[in-house]
């Protein structure tokens, strides 16, 4: 296990090492630079500019001196906005992006699950046909298509809830719900053929020549064993929480670290676009690692080798 | 008859599928006296299972259904009784035991807690403690080692031979009437299976349960049963006790089936007699007897009609129309005799 653990750390930062090199080279290769701004600036001040934020140097030196800065854990400032670190940027930022991406992916999973299962029991009756047309549509419209149909119907049609910005939970139902569109259809499919397949099982005929009842069967000999390709699941799906809704957060004007990115991006503020990408590959990277070991735990089949 | 615990009359069953109906079992007959055990030996598709799961109604959540015929259990008619009735006969007096133990056992769910679950629905008032020494007693019946220490185990902790046990205790566990092993011994290998069959014997003496034994396997049936049903296509062929289907056969497809088992002292030179062909497609199934496309003594009759039965003993029955007197004389290929009733 330590063995395992040790492994999994040391491809931890070699991963991490990869990320950083590959976008601070795509970065510099994209057109543009931290201080192009539409209006003309003169000369004198760009330069200054440049070389305090060491722009006048070649490519590979500021990398190497990137990466030095980097291994003592320095994210270093942002380029755009004075004073403003990157470590900062993430703290504030990072708190209501979990809210919205927790949210969705709870709320998805609940529901998906929900109605997985009630299709699943009502095979190839209506109630199935729905959920499965649904499921297949929900999986096929983007979010942010639902993000602003959404705002279309909640806030505008009938003004019950805000559309816009962050100043309380109100705000956050939408873009929950919006985020969590793709999840309900998505675990709607997996639980029903995850459950149909469950019930086709000889263990389930087993139960029933014991002659359990067909709620006995189901709560304690179905349900159980279908959640298992949910556990599956959780890799992905948690390492999303944070990364998966950089356009919810920007239609809905969530201040999250998504939206922290994409405003980065447009910016080139390169600091921070390279400090971002470290922290979300990082968690990424983590959760994965936390499920690997989770599987285990749930399923005492599962065998870290 | 009249002490029957179980008799199957005319039991006909289909299943719905989108190329039509498969008519998987076509009136079949047969009667079981208490701790008694019956062996039902058939190819692939001849709708043994079918058969077997029928009388607990485990076929209803498939397409199947029952055409026709009468299914009484100790009195009750299985197939007009109350789900609740269904559910409190499946709990306590008949049990089943299926193919694949690797399969038949819940992954998720401890090895001691299936089988006391099992103890529990079928008495209801029992309490936990209770529950738990006559799974720990069942399992220790059943030759497992250690069976505090297996009683907490999962299913992947046990081989399949262990499960195979465990499934035993499962249904024996709660002392029923009836348990039907259907093809117990199949997926296990050859000195599992023979542990296994004297474990059902053993404990069949133990317990005092009738037994319906399912197999394609005669060698299996020739251990364990007393009496035997052929099936093929649906029917029962031939009925009779072990002795008669052994020693003294009337039925050219139990003449095949017997002649294609491979002898321990066979000269290895002389090659096994298959039966040539394939079973007829039940879908349509043919006109007269099923067998007649394969059966080396076809007559015009087999082809036109189904034969009716005859009996050749007590309990030995068989549908030919080599038993016709109008019928020619043949031989029986495994008594070296001419065929007569």
């Amino acid at each position: 296990m330590l063995k395992y653990t040790l492994r999994r750390v040391a491809s931890l930062i070699i991963t991490l090492f990869l990320i950083a090199t590959v976008t601070f080279f795509l970065m510099n290769a994209v057109p543009g630079d931290p201080f192009a701004l539409d209006r003309d600036t003169p000369q004198v001040i760009r330069d200054s500019l440049d070389q305090r934020y060491g722009l006048d140097k070649p490519v590979l030196e500021r990398y190497v001196i990137y990466m030095g800065r980097l291994i003592k854990g320095d994210l270093g400032m942002s380029m755009k906005f004075k004073g403003q670190t990157v470590i900062d940027k993430v703290t504030t930022t990072m708190p209501v992006s979990i809210k919205v991406g927790l949210g969705g992916v709870i709320l998805g999973v609940f529901i998906g699950v929900i109605f997985g299962i009630i299709a699943a029991l009502n095979n190839g009756k209506t109630f199935d046909f729905i959920v499965i047309i649904a499921a297949i549509v929900g999986v096929s419209i983007p979010n942010f298509v639902f993000a602003t149909l959404f705002q279309r119907l909640f806030g505008v049609t009938l003004g019950i809830l805000p559309i816009f910005g962050y100043k309380g939970f109100l705000y956050l139902i939408l873009p929950i719900f919006a985020a969590a569109m793709q999840n309900i259809a998505f675990y709607a499919r997996m639980l029903r053929s995850s459950m149909l397949d469950v019930m086709n099982q000889d263990y389930i005929m087993t139960a029933q020549s014991k002659g359990l009842t067909r709620r006995s069967v189901i709560f304690r000999h179905t349900l159980r064993n279908s959640m298992l390709p949910l556990v599956t699941s959780f890799g992905p799906m948690l390492a999303g929480v944070l990364t998966g809704n950089f356009v919810i957060e920007k239609i809905f004007g969530i201040p999250g670290i998504g939206n922290a990115m994409i405003m980065a991006i447009q910016g080139s503020d390169y600091m921070m676009i390279m400090g971002l990408t470290i922290v979300f590959s990082f968690i990424s990277v983590v959760m994965y690692f936390m499920v690997d070991i989770l599987y285990g735990i749930v399923d005492p089949r599962i065998r870290i080798s | 008859m009249e002490d029957s615990i179980l008799k199957v009359e005319d039991l006909c069953y289909s299943f719905h599928t989108y190329a039509g109906e498969v008519q998987a079992v076509r009136g079949v007959n047969f009667s079981l006296k208490s701790s008694e055990s019956l062996g039902i030996v058939g190819e692939s598709g001849c709708g043994k299972s079918v058969t077997a799961k029928a009388i607990v109604r485990l076929n209803s959540g498939t397409s199947g259904f029952c055409k026709r015929g009468t299914i009484q259990f100790d009195g009750k008619d299985m197939l007009s009784l109350k789900k609740k009735e269904l559910l409190n006969v499946r709990a306590r007096d008949i049990r089943m035991i299926f193919q694949d133990p690797m399969t038949s056992l819940n992954p998720t769910m401890k090895v001691g807690r299936q089988i006391t679950e099992g103890i529990l629905n079928a008495f209801p008032k029992m309490k936990n403690a209770e529950a738990k020494r006559i799974a720990i007693e069942t399992l220790e019946n059943t030759k497992i080692p250690n069976p505090e220490q297996r009683f907490e185990q999962y299913p992947h902790q046990f081989s399949g031979g262990m499960r195979q046990r465990a499934m035993i205790a499962l249904a024996l566990a709660v002392n029923p009437k009836l348990l039907i092993c259907d093809e117990p011994t199949t997926a296990l290998d050859v000195t599992l299976q023979a542990q296994i069959l004297e474990l059902i014997k053993d404990l069949q003496k133990v317990y005092n349960t009738a037994i319906i034994f399912i197999t394609h396997d005669l060698g299996v049936v020739a251990n364990i049963a007393k009496n035997i049903a052929v099936m093929y296509a649906g029917k029962i062929m031939e009925y009779g006790s072990a002795e008669d289907i052994f020693y003294n056969c009337k039925h050219p497809y139990t003449w095949g089936v017997l002649q294609s088992v491979p002898k321990y002292d066979a000269d290895a030179s002389i090659p096994l007699v298959p039966i040539p062909g394939t079973p007829p497609d039940l879908f349509n199934p043919p006109v007269g007897c099923a067998f007649a496309a394969r059966c080396p003594y076809a007559m015009e009759v087999c082809r036109k009609a189904e034969p009716p039965q005859y009996h050749a003993g007590e309990k030995h029955t068989v549908s030919c129309w080599l038993y016709h007197e109008m019928s020619p004389t043949v031989v029986n290929p495994i008594t070296n005799k001419e065929v007569t009733l």
